[in-house]
């Protein structure tokens, strides 16, 4: 029933979207980027004490507001739970949906979402007690585990230990801070997530050097924005913002010498930083979009940096988020 | 002949308090093992929850984010405009509890919230420069309410249209006029939030009330089109919980008024949700006190040549809803706490916003966190109005007889 409301509903909105005007044009004649984020999620998206969104995903948002709309201000932050964030999209309630978000096949296709590049590559891992003589998964056999449910986390769980003929009993938890306290509580012997959620509860726990991460690594997460499918030009638009991030950290541009870098004779930066403007254009931007998301914002590792790097509590290394060029996966197309 | 033995004062041992810890905890060897072991064990465990929380526990997060668990995003510049709903709605209170003085519930209930205003008042004083006058402001609106309703009792008689008014003004205060900036700019309902939340999706019984009566009444209606209308709408609402109406309301409500949901803010959805719930159930406690008026009464009155509208009203209902209102009250107590289900659909009421606080970097700095620290005190706010409102719904089970007749 609710499945079918819902195909409907994208049904409307599909129709709407061919007869009426596009997302781009909706979003600049309202003046404001409505984006669906996570307010729980320490280092992605959450609340600081003045009421202010801050976190890796959320600066995402002001990079896109700063290219569609030369503001990175001009965003009304819509904080979503998990269960509702893939109907705010259809519905239209938000613009594009930045909340550390999984692309799959499904995500794709039945919910009706279309993923641009990943802007984190997240694996999901185990994080147990040092004591508990954990080492394998198999060694999970008779054991308990603390999962999410509505999430990937929880079918990834039971597919791998499932293939593995590990017999364990899942302990499934409505959202990540009761999960912690249940898990910290020795409710579990393990807890699994998204190694980076792993990385940045660790150090809520009671005694935070009694726990570790584990090293398997048992599925592929790559979290990345996502908008509703069926609007092609608003898609390239969020997909191109963010390949910019990455391939200003590939240039070496940042907030502070993007003013230099205008002079570039490096006809890639030329066109991506709209001193040639036809290909940023194009998008149906303006020509400073792209300078003025990394002006306002800056560039995959400054964003990073800010939110996850070595700066901050959580620390967590780059690996595949680094560039291509540095071992890692992020690779933008030529600006062409 | 009888000689008159001057009354003697009860043995030592039996009156008094030392009588009464006699009596009831040292009386037998066994009494006395319990008594000691019992009292050892409270007095650790209020020691080591005393010690924690003046020694380790880092009370700094809570302390940091108190605007958060008042009102969530709503912009600090603005704060005004909540303060001055409370300090209109504590003076309509005082209004209530000074002209019915002599009435244990109200005056109890209007010092308990002064109460807990001029606690608040006095933090505010010490410690926020930018809250010390609308917190003040609220306080003497209290008192001043109460000082007019003791004045004038016939005030009461204007309360409704009071608490309408409040009602209305109260809304658009919150809500704003003008878009854009300055003082009486639009806040949007996403950002409202904290406490404020909490209230405003309590106040959710008072129309769920009206909406109950009717679909009670309804239910007995002879008219088989209103009763099934009515059964139906009761027993399907009462049959799933309350959090898959708030999804319901949250996407379908949009679909069926065939709007943008933008339009219809989250709060809306969940108040309109949770308020249809609550006449559910309202429905079902007015049915049973409607059942227990007795045939009789209805007869009667029918006999003096009422009709149907005037019987229900005048004879029937006074009668019902006199028996269920305690009933009622722990209907309200409930959907006090029930309200903590929004976040559900994104909203951050006053329970979710420990959570948003117990997730912000600065809180995983804290060693150990703070979620003990945070849900503790948010334990602490939740016990003190639910308590409140118990012991007022047992007051009132002893005014109004309910049990005893």
């Amino acid at each position: 029933m609710r499945k079918t409301l819902l195909v409907l509903a994208v049904l409307v909105l599909i129709v709407g979207t061919a007869f009426g005007q596009g997302k781009l044009q909706e979003v600049q004649a309202r003046g404001e980027l409505r984006c669906g984020v996570n307010q729980t999620l320490p280092g992605f998206g959450s609340v600081d004490a003045a009421g202010e969104f801050e976190g890796f995903d959320v600066d995402f948002c002001r990079s896109l507001a700063a290219a569609v709309l030369g503001d990175a201000n001009a965003v009304t932050f819509r904080a979503l739970s998990a269960q509702e964030r893939f109907t705010a999209v259809q519905s239209g309630e938000v613009d594009v949906l930045i909340r550390n978000t999984t692309f799959t096949l499904s995500r794709d296709t039945t919910v009706g979402l279309n993923f641009t590049a990943p802007t984190f590559y997240d694996g999901q891992g185990f994080m147990v007690r040092t004591d508990s003589g954990i080492n394998t998964l198999a060694d999970f056999e008779g054991r308990s585990i603390c999962v999410q449910s509505g999430t990937t986390t929880e079918l990834n769980l039971a597919d791998v230990l499932g293939a593995l003929d590990v017999q364990f009993t899942p302990v499934i938890f409505e959202s990540a801070p009761q999960l912690v306290s249940a898990y910290d509580d020795g409710q579990c012997d393990g807890w699994t997530t998204d190694k980076s959620g792993l990385a940045s509860f660790l150090p809520t726990l009671g005694v935070p050097s009694d726990h570790r991460i584990m090293d398997a690594t048992i599925s592929k997460e790559p979290l990345g924005p996502a908008v509703l499918h069926g609007d092609d030009q608003w898609y390239d638009v969020v997909k191109w913002v963010v390949y910019a991030t990455f391939a200003a950290e590939e240039y070496g541009i940042t907030s502070d010498n993007i003013d230099e870098a205008l002079e570039s004779p490096n006809p890639q930066v030329r066109r991506m930083l709209g001193v040639d403007p036809d290909q940023v254009q194009g998008l149906g931007l303006s020509a400073d979009a792209m300078y003025q998301a990394i002006l306002q914002v800056g560039n995959y590792a400054e964003i990073y940096d800010r939110h996850l790097g070595p700066d901050t509590q959580f620390d967590i290394p780059r690996g595949l988020n680094a560039p291509y060029t540095g071992g890692g996966l992020l690779y933008s197309p030529p600006f062409n | 002949m009888f000689e008159v033995i001057p009354p003697r004062p009860a043995p030592a041992g039996v009156a008094g308090i030392g009588g009464w810890i006699r009596r009831n905890l040292f009386s037998s060897p066994a009494n006395t093992l319990l008594t000691v072991v019992t009292g050892l064990f409270v007095g650790y465990v209020v020691i080591a929850v005393v010690a924690w929380a003046l020694f380790d526990a880092s009370w700094g997060q809570v302390w940091a984010n108190q605007r958060l668990f008042a009102v969530y995003r709503y912009p600090a510049d603005l704060l005004w405009r909540p303060m001055a709903v409370l300090a209109a709605m504590m003076a309509l209170i005082g209004v209530m509890g000074g002209a019915g003085r002599s009435n244990e519930i109200l005056r109890g209930l209007f010092w308990s919230l002064v109460g807990f205003v001029a606690v608040v008042t006095v933090i505010a004083i010490l410690f926020w420069p930018s809250a010390r006058v609308l917190w003040t402001g609220v306080l003497a609106a209290s008192v001043v309410g109460y000082a007019l309703g003791a004045a004038r009792p016939a005030l009461v008689r204007a309360l409704p249209w009071a608490w309408a008014a409040w009602l209305f003004l109260g809304f658009f205060l919150l809500y704003g006029v003008t878009p854009g900036s300055g003082l009486l700019r639009i806040v949007p309902a996403r950002d409202w939030g904290g406490f404020m939340l909490t209230l405003i999706l309590f106040t959710g019984i008072v129309p769920s009330f009206p909406l109950g009566v009717a679909l009670a009444l309804g239910r007995r209606s002879k008219l088989p089109a209103i009763k099934y209308t009515c059964i139906a709408f009761i027993e399907i609402v009462r049959g799933a919980p309350l959090i898959m109406w708030l999804f319901v309301a949250s996407l379908l409500l949009p679909l069926f008024l065939n709007t943008d949901p933008n339009n219809l803010p989250a709060i809306l959805r969940a108040y309109v949700a949770i308020t249809l719930f609550s006449a559910a159930y309202m429905a079902e406690n007015v049915r049973g006190g409607l059942q227990s008026v007795p045939r009789g009464q209805t007869e009667a009155a029918r006999a003096l040549g009422l009709g149907g509208w005037l019987t229900t009203s005048l004879i029937v209902l006074p009668q019902a809803l006199r028996a269920v209102i305690p009933a009622i009250v722990g209907q309200a107590i409930g959907l006090f706490k029930d309200t903590s289900l929004v976040f559900i659909v994104g909203l951050a009421d006053f329970f979710r916003v420990t959570e948003i606080v117990a997730n912000q970097p600065a809180s995983l700095r804290v060693t150990g966190g703070v979620k003990l620290e945070l849900y503790l005190f948010v334990a602490l706010i939740y016990f003190f109005f639910a308590y409140r409102m118990s012991i007022a719904s047992r007051q009132l089970e002893k005014q109004l007889g309910v049990g005893t007749r």
